[in-house]
């Protein structure tokens, strides 16, 4: 099992090598630059600025320049948040993000995997139907239109939490935005598990437990819970990668200090460090989740193991 | 009374009749083989009698275990006989046993549950089991899954499952189908033996005529979900009165057959499924049926300990029809 992780972190490497490539140049294709505005800068500022940020360099002479900063560790300075480098920016805002996704993911998984139990004791019942048109629901509605919804209900009518912001150690300032984050993915998770615990259910394995005698909580939470995750832990690995890197949506209606919005602003911006660094760390997260995955799917199905 | 007595037992899939007016008596420590081809009932019966019939799929009747009715009984009734009355050993055992659980961990759920068995006490049952069934190396077995295992050694897990309820009654649905040929006569022995030390009563489910004599002193042929015949094994492989049970008997390989030669079968296919029909159902396979045959179901005959139900035969003919395998 070492033995994989170290060979899947090895193969990383190349592979965030060959994202970061495409990345850099596919940046500079797009028309425009960091320094376009719609007044145009005055061309010796202009001069002063492209040679300060290297830009009047050869595009390879720059490629090999920025290759050279991320081997000591410097991901360059952002061309729109003046006097931080990019590795700041992402320091300070990761932190935050992996706090507000960490906590969706752990509440849609609880919450989800609850509803997926409670749906598939009586599979077409009247509480499986309602279960799954409500999590169609959860899925069918855009964060867009749920963050504010919870909004006006909790923060601006019922007045419980607060519309906004955010302080460390708050945790009221959690509560809103975690939810909205986490309603489409308990809604998903929901879904999937049920499904593939319907399917487990028919096995003829389970058959079998029943017919020992063992009771029907023991049938589900013994015997078909294992083969009924895999599917779910399948979907669970980018599912968390995007999580864990911010919600644009989230972090603008609820003004939270996350990761999320350079996704956007940093391409809308030719902010090319900037984009560089936060596609290179969205990367290296799904490679990680993606190896979480298979490593869960070795514990958890012994016929993987030797493979 | 009877260990298991089971009463004009059907099951339906709504309109549809899967089997119709299987009834038999058992006794403790009885054995009975359920012959019939594939599609004749015989795993539905057995799942109806504990309770664990497919959605759709409905059983009527009566069936009694050690007194208790179990056709419509509560389904915490029906976990209590489960396993603990009546242990079921399935027809394939690398599907039956779950692929993501330890041998040990399937074992001892079943002695904490059926026996109050945990730790220590748990673990020298377990192995106790595993020895009973002739499992080499019971201790490294615990430790395994199913697929680190032989076909003949899941086969032996299966039985120690089955016994870990300390059952009165085992169904065997098809034990050694799945297994060639040195494996079987093992596996028929074990059945034996373990029926001996036991005290088990026995039910097997199989259409392989090689099983029934060692194991079963008595038989039942299910054809398309109706009793055909009904018998004393010896009898009723020596000296068949249905025409299907002859026809059975025929196509049976290892016969006195010439080398070369084409082993016999019986022409056309089982009915398809039907609401309850008011004919022989035998009769479009048979070559005795006759005009009745498609008119009238016949009736069941009872002559000493057998019964059958063909128009072809009456209750007076003597033993041995014409197409007696020997």
């Amino acid at each position: 099992m070492l033995n994989l992780v170290l060979r899947r972190l090895l193969t990383g490497i190349p592979t965030l090598l060959l994202l970061l490539t495409l990345c850099f140049f596919l940046m500079r294709l797009a028309p425009g630059g960091p320094f376009d505005r719609e007044r145009s800068l005055p061309p010796a500022v202009e001069t002063a600025l492209r040679a300060e940020y290297h830009l009047d360099e050869s595009l390879w002479q720059q490629y090999r320049r920025y290759l050279g900063g991320i081997a000591q560790g410097d991901f360059g300075p952002s061309f729109q948040y003046e006097g931080y480098r990019v590795q700041e920016l992402i320091a300070a805002g990761l932190p935050v993000s992996l706090q507000l996704g960490g906590a969706a993911l752990l509440l849609a998984l609880l919450a989800g995997g609850a509803l997926a139990v409670l749906a598939v004791r009586k599979p077409g019942g009247p509480l499986d139907r309602a279960l799954m048109s409500l999590t169609l629901l959860g899925i069918c509605l855009p964060n867009y239109v749920v963050a504010p919804l919870l909004v006006l209900l909790f923060a601006l009518t019922l007045g419980w939490l607060p519309a906004g912001g955010w302080q460390p150690g708050q945790w009221r300032d959690l509560v809103l935005p975690v939810a909205a984050l986490a309603l489409p993915q308990i809604a998903y998770i929901a879904r999937i598990l049920r499904s593939s615990l319907l399917e487990t259910l028919a096995a003829p394995y389970i058959r079998a437990a029943r017919a020992r005698g063992l009771s029907e909580s023991r049938v589900l939470l013994v015997h078909a819970i294992k083969p009924a995750l895999l599917p779910l832990i399948s979907y669970l690995g980018p599912a968390a990668a995007a999580l864990l890197t911010g919600s644009v949506v989230i972090e603008q209606v609820f003004g939270i200090p996350g990761l999320g919005r350079y996704f956007v602003q940093a391409a809308l911006n030719r902010d090319y460090t900037l984009v560089l660094g936060v596609v290179t760390l969205y990367g290296a997260l799904v490679l990680l989740c993606n190896l979480l995955v298979d490593l869960a799917y070795g514990a958890l199905d012994p016929r993987q193991r030797a493979a | 009374m009877n260990l298991l007595s089971v009463r004009e037992l059907a099951v339906y899939a709504q309109q549809a009749c899967v089997l119709r007016e299987l009834s038999f008596e058992l006794a403790a420590g009885g054995s009975l083989a359920i012959i019939g081809e594939s599609g004749s009932g015989k795993t539905q019966a057995m799942l109806a009698l504990l309770g664990l019939l497919a959605p759709g799929l409905r059983a009527q009747g009566s069936v009694r275990f050690d007194g208790e009715e179990l056709i419509g009984a509560p389904e915490a009734r029906l976990r209590a006989v489960r396993g603990a009355g009546i242990a079921y050993v399935w027809q394939d055992a690398l599907a039956s046993l779950n692929p993501y659980l330890r041998i040990g961990t399937q074992l001892g759920e079943l002695l904490a549950l059926h026996q109050q068995l945990r730790g220590g006490a748990a673990r020298a049952e377990a192995l106790r089991l595993l020895d009973a069934v002739r499992l080499a190396q019971p201790a490294l077995r615990l430790h395994q899954y199913p697929h680190e295992l032989s076909g003949g050694m899941r086969q032996r897990v299966m039985l120690a499952l089955a016994l870990a309820g300390a059952p009165r009654l085992l169904i065997a649905d098809e034990p050694t189908s799945a297994l060639d040929i040195s494996l079987r006569q093992q596996i028929v022995e074990l059945l034996a033996e373990l029926r001996r030390s036991h005290r088990l009563a026995l039910i097997v489910i199989t259409h392989d005529l090689s099983l029934v004599e060692p194991l079963c002193e008595r038989s039942l042929v299910l054809y398309a979900g109706e009793m055909m015949e009904a018998a004393p094994s010896a009898p009723l492989l020596r000296a068949p009165r249905h025409p299907y049970t002859q026809a059975l008997l025929r196509a049976q390989p290892g016969a006195a057959l010439p080398p070369q030669s084409v082993l016999p079968s019986i022409a056309g296919s089982l009915p398809p499924l039907a609401p309850p029909a008011a004919r022989c159902v035998f009769a479009p396979r048979c070559d005795r049926a006759d005009a009745r045959c498609a008119q009238q179901r016949p009736d069941w005959r009872v002559q000493a300990q057998s019964g059958w139900r063909c128009h072809q035969v009456p209750a007076a003919a003597d033993h041995g029809g014409h197409g007696a395998a020997r």
